[in-house]
């Protein structure tokens, strides 16, 4: 539903955010600015990619040597224990690593043909090709219209008609239109738990992005809205290219068409395997990878085969 | 009886011991409050019902000896020196925590907090004598003797500054991180963030904040009588000079007997009576902001 109408408004905002950017393009080097990427033959969402990736908070690495490509308008999942950079992995790819303190990342990130990691990458225009949904659902504290009014007001969406008419096919989208369409002026809060995420989902996708990283979507949901959410993320395979990072392997099983399984090594996290979820569930070549996805727990090699 | 049926008894009683300490120290506060409204009511009454409490507002002059009881000029002497300190505080204060907040390098937010932190703690005749020295003159270059309006509007703007500040400051600080990366995700900048996520999301901090300092100003004495000439009269400019009803308290609190001090109570209840009303709506406000 969304990029053949995304493209026009990004093209917009894009000429106007970085327009020296358009105007001289470096030879060769990979361009950032959306208005580059619209001038592109049509296509679906973009596949994602990190390349010698290290993330390093006040120095001490917590992700080091990540290369990993997630095939476009795929559902991938990032599984692995806590402490192994999963969320920072996802954070790198709309650049929300920048919220966190001493944080650096080098090597590269790529969003489709966008260098993510460049200077020059216009952040604003990334984040809006590029949602994020987190483990709390994380609604503004205003009425269930303006959180999805207000970030589309701020990216330049003007018009009541066009406005209500966005709101509602968001909505529409997340299976929430018939939920709330009679209370659209209540407060965000006084939706239950399971509700609020899929109003975030409709938040993030109302700003019809090509990819959607979920940040363990369903953590904090209850069994029965989490398998609302889990259907919801299946049903966007094809339209966006989805990342979720999840600790329920078999919300993966069900979810993802590829696997990347993470593992801390000494505090550092490093990919351990990565491929076609199927084949990664079935027949894992890493022990480490095999361990954890069979739910046993490593010690290290030294009793396992390893 | 058990060691440890004795010592659950015994904690027991501590506890109970506690919790009448507690009730006590309650009830004396509470009690406190009751007794000063009930000692200022009982002075002003007498006079309110023999001439009536209408007369305050209607009679044409203050003259207490002579049977004129009018504090309609004092009244808008207060609300126009302390709106108009509010009016110049609000804004900046919410400013400077905004400042604070979202911009300060992080080696100036502690000294900047401490800044605003001392200057809510000087006492305000402090306040008072340096717009005497140094405001009023300039004033007075516009029009002689420059105590007058704007001299207490301004200074009372800076004696305010800091609860604004703080109270905003705290609003921002409480607000979950989860809205910054909500909004830092949805692509918004961070002044996008400031203006439209996270002053409406501390809305109801905020206007606390500017009610209470509100609070301040109308109660504020010393420093409104040293620098606002004291004249009861509605001003017609804000270089004109200007009476506060605490000011007009202190000024005649000393010589006043009979009805003469009986007006100055109920002058003192029209004052309590202002106060109540805002703090009235700071709690109006806070409730309202749970909802959200």
């Amino acid at each position: 539903m969304a990029s053949s109408r995304a493209r026009p408004m990004l093209s917009e905002r894009g000429a106007a955010g970085s327009g020296p950017a358009v105007e001289a393009p470096p030879p060769g080097a990979p361009r950032c600015s959306p208005a580059a990427a619209a001038a592109l033959p049509p296509l679906g969402p973009p596949p994602l990619a990190v390349r010698e990736l290290q993330v390093a908070f006040a120095g001490r690495p917590v992700l080091e040597g990540l290369t990993l490509a997630l095939p476009a308008g795929r559902v991938s999942a990032i599984v692995g224990p806590s402490g192994a950079g999963k969320t920072t992995l996802l954070s790198c790819f709309n650049r929300l690593t920048e919220l966190l303190p001493d944080c650096q990342v080098r090597g590269s990130v790529r969003v489709g043909e966008q260098e993510v990691l460049q200077p020059r990458c216009d952040v604003v225009a990334l984040r809006r090709r590029v949602g994020m949904i987190f483990q709390r659902p994380n609604p503004f504290p205003f009425s269930i219209r303006k959180n999805l009014v207000l970030p589309l007001r701020e990216h330049g969406v003007r018009g009541r008609e066009e406005l209500q008419a966005r709101v509602e096919r968001a909505l529409r989208a997340v299976g929430l239109w018939e939920e709330v369409r009679e209370r659209l002026e209540a407060p965000a809060s006084t939706l239950s738990g399971g509700q609020q995420q899929r109003l975030c989902i409709a938040r993030a996708i109302a700003l019809e992005p090509q990819v959607l990283l979920f940040d363990e979507p369903t953590a904090a949901l209850d069994p029965l809205a989490a398998g609302v959410i889990e259907d919801l993320i299946a049903g966007m395979r094809g339209r966006y290219t989805i990342a979720v990072v999840t600790h329920d392997l078999g919300q993966a099983r069900r979810l993802a068409d590829h696997l990347a399984v993470l593992w801390p090594e000494r505090g550092i996290g490093r990919l351990v395997e990565a491929g076609p979820a199927a084949r990664v569930f079935d027949r894992p070549r890493h022990p480490v990878a095999a361990a954890y996805l069979a739910g046993r727990r490593w010690d290290g090699g030294a009793t396992g085969g390893g | 009886m058990t060691w440890y049926e004795r010592r659950a008894s015994c904690r027991w009683s501590a506890e109970a011991a506690l919790r009448w300490w507690m009730r006590g120290s309650a009830a004396l506060a509470g009690g406190l409050v009751v007794l000063v409204l009930a000692f200022v009511l009982a002075e002003a009454l007498p006079l309110l019902l023999r001439v009536g409490g209408g007369r305050l507002f209607t009679d044409a002059s203050w003259q207490p000896t002579a049977g004129r009881f009018g504090i309609g000029p004092l009244v808008w002497g207060t609300l126009l020196v302390a709106g108009g300190a509010v009016a110049l505080a609000a804004p900046l204060g919410i400013a400077s925590a905004v400042f604070v907040h979202f911009y300060a390098p992080q080696a100036l937010v502690r000294p900047y907090r401490r800044a605003v932190e001392l200057l809510a703690g000087i006492p305000s005749v402090v306040y008072g004598l340096w717009a005497l020295v140094v405001l009023v003159p300039l004033l007075a270059r516009l029009r002689p003797p420059g105590t007058c309006l704007l001299a207490g509007m301004l200074v009372l703007a800076v004696m305010v500054l800091p609860t604004v500040a703080l109270f905003a400051d705290a609003s921002l600080a409480r607000l979950p991180p989860e809205l910054w990366r909500g909004a830092a995700a949805l692509g918004l900048g961070r002044w996008a963030t400031v203006r439209a996520v996270a002053l409406p999301a501390a809305r109801a901090g905020l206007a606390a904040g500017v009610l209470l300092a509100a609070v301040r100003a109308v109660g504020e004495t010393m420093a409104v009588l040293m620098v606002c000439g004291n004249v009861i009269a509605v001003p017609a400019d804000g270089l004109a000079p200007v009476r506060a009803l605490t000011a007009h308290i202190a000024l005649e609190m000393g010589y006043a007997a009979g009805e003469h001090r009986a007006a100055l109570f109920a002058t003192g209840l029209v004052l309590l009576a202002m106060v109540g009303a805002l703090v009235g709506a700071v709690h109006l406000f806070g409730r309202r902001g749970h909802h959200a």
